[in-house]
Formats: C-alpha cells, structure tokens, sequence
C-alpha cells in the first residue's frame, strides 16, 4: 500500500511540474503569437499600399450573422466609430436597419469582441462571419481594402485576403490557409495563378472565369514577381510581359482545374459581396445615427 | 548496456548511421513520407524532434533516480508530451509561417518511437552529457534522413532545392506529389542496405 | 409522382432536417448548379415560379444568388431551381418561396442531414482521407504488423476498438474540462494520458475477461500507444469542433481505414515472400514500395465528397 502511494505520488509530482512549465510557457507565447500574427497580417497588406504615400492606419469591420427564429438571419457589422470606439449595426439582408448599439470594450480579438458584443446585446445569438480591414490615410480616404474571408477548396476550405484598390480594383490575392494536395490544388500559393487576378476591375469579375489552357512562358515570367530581380527583369518590362494577357479568364493550374474554379468563385463571390455590403453599410450607418470612421 | 565509454563522436555517427531513426532502424516514418516534399520542411521537422529528443533525453539523465521504476512509461510520456507542447507553442509564436505547415507533425511527435525507445534504451541507464550527445546523433540522423529525402523529391519533383531554382521546369513531377515519399524512403532504405553489405564484405576482406 | 420525387420523399425520412411547416418538405443539392425542392401540395404551372423564388447561402443572407430558371415537374410536386453560381453539397442554402404574388413567404433549409454528415465523416475518415494511404500518418505499426494478414486483422480490431473508445473520452474531456478552463494547450499531454490509460486498461479487461483474446491481441495493445493515428484522431476531432457523434463516425472510420489498409497490405506482403526480390530490396525497402502504390491508387479517392 505504501509502495502504490510512493508510486502514485511520484507520477502526480510529475504531472503537475509538466503541468506548471507548460502553463508558464503558454502565457509567455500566447500573447507574442497574437502580436505576430497581427504584425504578418499587416505586413502582408502593407505590400499592397503606396509605399511613398504616408503610413495607414486601419479601420476594422467584423461581420456578424444573428439568427432570427422563423426568419432569414439578419447581418451585423462591428464598426469603427468617429472619436475612438465602435458600434453595431444590426440589419435584415434587405439593408433596413434593425439596431445601432455603441459597444464599450475590446473588439479586436475574437474572443474579446464576442464578450463586448453579449454585453451590449444580452441574450441575443450571434456569430463571426468574416472581416473587412479598410486602410486610411491621414485624412480618412480609403487607400485600399482587404477582405478576409473563405471559400470552398477542392478538399476543405481555402482562407483567403484579397486586396482592393482604392477604385474597388483587385490589387492582390493571398492564400492564407488551405489543405489542398502539394504540387497540385496547394499551387493556388503561387504566385503564377495568385497574380493573374491582380488588376482586375469590378466588370471584369463578374464575368471572370477560369479557362483550361496552358500559361504562356512570357506571361508567368511577368507574373512571378518575386523572380523578377533574378532574371533580370525591370518591373516596367514585368508589367510589359503581363499587359496582353491581363484581361483574358483565369489560367487555370495544371491537374487543379477544380481549386482553380474555386477559388475564382470564391474570390468573385468576396469582392462583389464586400462591394455590395459597404455600399449598404455606408448608406445606412448615418441613416441610424452613426458615424463611421471611414 | 554495454559498459565501454560513450564519446562524443561515437554518439553522434552512431545516430547518423549506425542506428539511423529512419533507415536502419524504421521507427517513425510518418514525417519522412509526408513532410519530405521539401528539403526546408524536412530541416524544420528534424529540429522539432532533434530538440524534442535532446531536451527529454537530459530531463530523463538528470532525474532518473527521481523517476520509480513502475511509472517510468507514463513518466516519460509526460515528459515527452510538455517539451512537446513547449516547442509546439515556441514556433506557433515565433515562426508562425513554417508551423502552419508542419503543424500537426509538430504535436504527434510526442508519439514518435524513437524518441521514447532511446528514453527506455539510453538516457535512464546514463548520465548527462552522454544522454545528451546521444539526442542530438539520433536528433541529427533523423534531420539527415528527412533532408536526404527532402533534397531527392524537390529537386526530381520541382527543380527547387530550398525554394532555390536550379532548374527552370519540374523533371519528374510526380516526386512531389505525397505518395513518392513512400517510393523515396523505399529506395534510399535498400541503398543503405547495399552500401552496409558492400562496406561489410570490404572490410571482411582486409 | 416522379421517381425523384418519391426518393426525395423517402429521403426525408432519413436525411433531411426535421421537417418544416410548409409547402416545401424535402431540398437536395442535385448538380453544380442545380437544386431540387420536393413540395408537398403541387405549384401551378402556370406562374412563373422563377420570380417568386430566392435562395440564398445561410452564411451570407444579404446575397440572394441568382436563379435563372424554375422548372416544375408535369404533376407539380417538384421544382428544380437552376442557378448561375455553383452550389456545394457542403454548404448550407435558404430557399424562399412565396406562394402568391404577394403571399407569405415560406422559407426552407437545404442542407445535409445529420445522419448523412456522418456519413460522410465514415467514408472520409475510412477512404478519401485513409489515414495511412493518404495522411501517411501509423506507419511503424502499419509496417510492422502487414506481415500476414492474421496479424493485420487483429491489429485492426484492437485498433478500432481503443480508437472509439479513446475519441469518446477525449471528447468529453476537451469540451467539458479544458475549453471551459481554457486549459486548451494541456491538450497533448491530456489525450496522450487518456489513450495510454486506455490501453492499460484495455489491457488488464481483457487479460481478465477473455484470456483467449488477450493472447491473440495483446501483444498489440501496448504498441498502439506509439501511434501516429491514435493521436492524430483527437487532434482532428479538436480541430474541427465535432461534436461527440462526428467524433465517433470519425474513429469508427478511421479505425476501418486502418484496418482495411492493414488488411491489403499484408495480402500483397504475403504473396511478396514467394516472389524474388533484390537482396537490398527485401523486407521493408519492398513493403515501402508497395505502400507508395497504394497511396497512389487511393490519391484517387482524392476530392470525392458525399
């Protein structure tokens, strides 16, 4: 009896200092892991703006959807008001305006916000959806939009961060996280399909599709951007290399048409959508008494 | 355990060939057939485990008089499991680029063979520094293996050898695609094995 | 009725969400673009149903997709919706339909039923997503005990056996004691503990309740603590936030992938010791070989849903 309680002992001692350094070792890494996931985010958007024009300050807009028994849920925005702080907007998907509650507490982890969110909103059910991050200049104009969101892959979903211009152009696509197979559907990280939709306008999307026809060599020498410096290419040249080619459909990956499609719907789908919602936002957020800050 | 003394380079060529994790004596094979599609994810894996193996292998030296003998299984699978997590959560902090891909591989090294056999085998019969040296020659045979086949399937299946071009088209694309790992490590295993019989038969000659 | 309707009603039965007050009783994805509905009470034919409908994606409600035509079955009990964007078995769809011009509105849920979700968990878990062929994940074990198909039977079942049992309990450890303690990266060390008391316990059960058994399996019960799968199974199931019925539909599937890839391996294994092989190449070198060949055969799985 006394051997099983040395042994038992033994192990427990065991088990909590395992327990402990791993507790010791979490609270040290967590909140550098969230302050490096928020530097690459913000990194990887910098590529997108002016790098000459003054640095942007970003204005954030969660996307919420709040069921409604026995009808379509409606669709809340968290936005960044004037003088610090944010609001709710609470909307029917016709755009008719439900609610504007100012939230008072930390929207910018998840966690935090849905907490904030309860608080000011008791008892009602919502849950995340996507973001909008809007990078400003000094004076509030709109340098350029991200939309992080997600779309159906060939295998599960594939997040993405697509870049907007000022004009509602795409400026850029970024694959964030997918797990399609390697060599084929995880090609959609490179840079040959990532840059064909670079430069596309808002009509052009629409009507965007992929095509099942090999990439020409001239073509994926001008979209490998990365590349350029090694071959001796000037960005002049580079772009050269990709004007005959920038408005035909999408090139699709060899032996991936279907990530390919994809992620051509999805990146479609995003952008329209976003254009769709900020109109809607932006008309009805004064019509409800709040001021945007953007 | 044999008694005769454990120098440095004996541990370490003893890792790296003699008793290569991978290619001598197959225990945990599953990162070297899934993450070997590149040299730079087979480096990355290696350290992973190669500090894994390291930093239980001197936990286990320093307190194995601490650890009773009947619990020593579950003691050093706990062990294992923290400096598993340690190291999970270090590169999901520092280098979230290169943990989004070995993500998973990272967390099940905790159940690696390997690790746990030179545990039993090594570390509770010997005293640190040996424990130590003994890590890092299976941490680096481990590394080694995964890099050998790393370097094999990137550069037939993408031209690369990390991430740097060296041949303008893909030779034989099918080395990159997951089930060439199989193929790969099925390959270099049997010239391993020539290459001992060869070395053997030389030396029997002399 | 039509064939398809009366499948789609029959399906209702089994698949679809609890039914709904309304016309509407049954929806099913039926093609990349299309959408059936199977209503109860037959629609005129006469009206042009394709302006009284609208579907949208439950996730984006303020996105009405765009229907571009409303075909009605000659007896009326069908609809089959044709739209302009693609829509996946995977995602989840609101179908409004009015019945009059200015009627009440109906609104329906497309979406998979429970029971085919796990469905698809199975199959995933057991072929698409074989966790050997495809996840290259319980190599060790999976090699050592191909050798002859007894073994591999045996190594199967105690595997499936463990697995379930294992995916029950780490999923109620997970969801009752660390998430709410936020107690989350405890959670290798917690899994890794409950399956090796699994095993142990396992173990000392059957040693005790059916000695027969023991001696045929228990030589594998103390090496399904070394593997990969075993692990791998509660990181997913964490991962994915399933809840405890999709755990078990992704053991049970698991378990029998492990078990049928077991199974072909030590087929092919058997058969391999009367051929002949170069010397470097026999044993192992051989086996891994003959693994890559049916890891290539299951890439063809690859990207099936259901």
């Amino acid at each position: 009896m006394k051997e099983f309680l040395r042994i038992a002992l033994n192990l427990l001692v065991i088990s909590l200092v395992s327990a402990a350094l791993l507790g010791l070792v979490f609270t040290r890494t967590e909140n550098i892991r969230k302050r490096n996931e928020q530097a690459r985010l913000e990194a990887s958007m910098g590529r997108y703006l002016d790098p000459t024009a003054d640095p942007a300050h970003y204005a954030r807009i969660h996307r919420y959807l709040m069921e409604r028994p026995g009808q379509a849920a409606a669709v809340g925005y968290v936005l960044p008001v004037r003088g610090g702080g944010n609001a709710f907007l609470l909307l029917t998907p016709d755009g008719e305006v439900l609610s504007a509650t100012p939230l008072d507490g930390p929207v910018d982890d998840e966690a935090e916000r849905d907490a904030t969110l309860a608080r000011a909103l008791p008892g009602a059910a919502a849950h995340y959806a996507d973001s909008y991050i809007l990078a400003l200049d000094a004076s509030g104009h709109r340098m350029a939009s991200f939309i992080q969101g997600r779309t159906g892959g060939f295998k599960t979903w594939v997040h993405l961060l697509v870049a907007l211009g000022p004009d509602g152009s795409v400026k850029g696509l970024e694959i964030l996280r997918h797990e399609e197979d390697p060599g084929l559907g995880a090609e959609i990280e490179q840079e040959y399909f990532r840059n064909q939709f670079a430069g596309r306008t808002l009509d052009e999307l629409r009507t965007l599709g992929v095509v099942r026809l090999p990439l020409p060599e001239d073509y994926r020498r001008g979209l490998e951007r990365s590349r350029w410096a090694a071959r001796g290419i000037t960005p002049e040249q580079g772009r050269a290399l990709c004007a005959p080619y920038g408005h035909e459909d999408i090139h699709a990956i060899t032996g991936a048409t279907i990530s390919s499609r994809r992620v051509t719907e999805g990146v479609k789908r995003l952008v329209l959508a976003f254009v769709k919602r900020m109109e809607t936002v932006e008309s009805t957020a004064r019509a409800a008494g709040l001021e945007p800050a953007f | 355990m044999d008694a005769h003394e454990h120098t440095v380079l004996e541990r370490l060529s003893n890792g790296l060939i003699k008793e290569n994790p991978i290619f001598k004596l197959a225990l945990s094979m599953c990162p070297a057939v899934a993450m070997t599609n590149t040299v730079r994810n087979g480096f990355l894996l290696g350290l992973a485990v190669l500090f894994v193996q390291v930093a239980s292998n001197v936990t286990v030296s320093v307190f194995r008089r601490f650890i009773h003998e009947r619990i020593r299984i579950p003691a050093y699978i706990i062990i294992i499991a923290t400096w598993v997590s340690v190291s999970d959560m270090t590169l999901a902090a520092y280098a979230p680029g290169f943990y989004k891909e070995i993500a998973l591989y990272v967390k099940l090294i905790v159940v690696f063979a390997i690790i746990i056999s030179r545990l039993e085998v090594f570390a509770s019969r010997n005293t640190v520094w040996p424990s130590f040296w003994d890590g890092m020659g299976m941490g680096l045979g481990f590394m080694f293996a995964l890099m050998l086949v790393g370097c094999l399937r990137e550069f037939l299946g993408a031209g690369t050898l990390w991430g740097v071009e060296i041949l303008p088209f893909k030779p034989f694309f099918f080395w990159s695609l997951p089930p060439a790992g199989f193929f790969a490590i099925g390959l270099i295993m049997a010239l391993f094995i020539w290459l001992e019989r060869r070395f053997n038969a030389w030396r029997a000659k002399r | 009725m039509t064939a398809r309707a009366t499948f789609l009603l029959l399906l209702v039965l089994l698949w679809a969400a609890p039914a709904q007050a309304g016309n509407i009783v049954a929806g099913e994805i039926t093609g990349e673009h299309e959408l059936t509905l199977a209503l109860a009470a037959p629609l005129d034919a006469a009206v042009d149903w394709r302006g009284r409908v609208g579907v949208v994606e439950r996730e984006n409600p303020d996105v009405p997709l765009t229907v571009t035509t409303a075909a009605l079955s000659p007896d009326g009990r069908e609809l089959v919706l044709t739209l302009a964007e693609p829509v996946s078995g995977q995602g989840a769809y609101a179908v409004t339909l009015r019945a009059g011009p200015d009627g009440a509105a109906e609104s329906f849920h497309v979406r998979k039923g429970v029971l085919a979700v796990l469905f698809s968990i199975l199959i995933s878990a057991a072929l698409i997503q074989n966790f050997v062929f495809s996840r290259y994940l319980g190599l060790c074990i999976f090699f050592g005990a191909s050798g002859r198909k007894e073994t591999a039977v045996g190594m199967g079942f105690s595997f499936s056996l463990v697995m379930t049992l294992s995916a029950v309990f780490v999923w109620a450890v997970y969801n009752f004691v660390l998430k709410p303690l936020h107690l989350q990266f405890l959670q290798v060390l917690t899994f890794v503990g409950i399956i090796a008391i699994f095993v142990q316990l396992l173990d000392t059960v059957l040693r005790k309740v059916n000695p027969f058994l023991f001696k045929k399996l228990g030589v594998y019960l103390v090496l399904i603590t070394t593997n990969c799968i075993i692990l791998a199974v509660p990181l997913i199931l964490v991962d994915n936030a399933y809840d405890l019925w999709e755990s078990l539909a992704l053991a049970l599937g698991s378990g029998a992938g492990f078990a049928l890839a077991l199974f072909l391996m030590a087929c092919v294994r058997e058969r391999l010791e009367l051929a002949d092989i170069p010397e470097p190449f026999r044993g192992l070198p051989i086996a891994f070989v003959v693994a890559g060949l049916f890891a290539l055969a299951f890439l063809g799985f690859s990207g099936m849903s259901f």
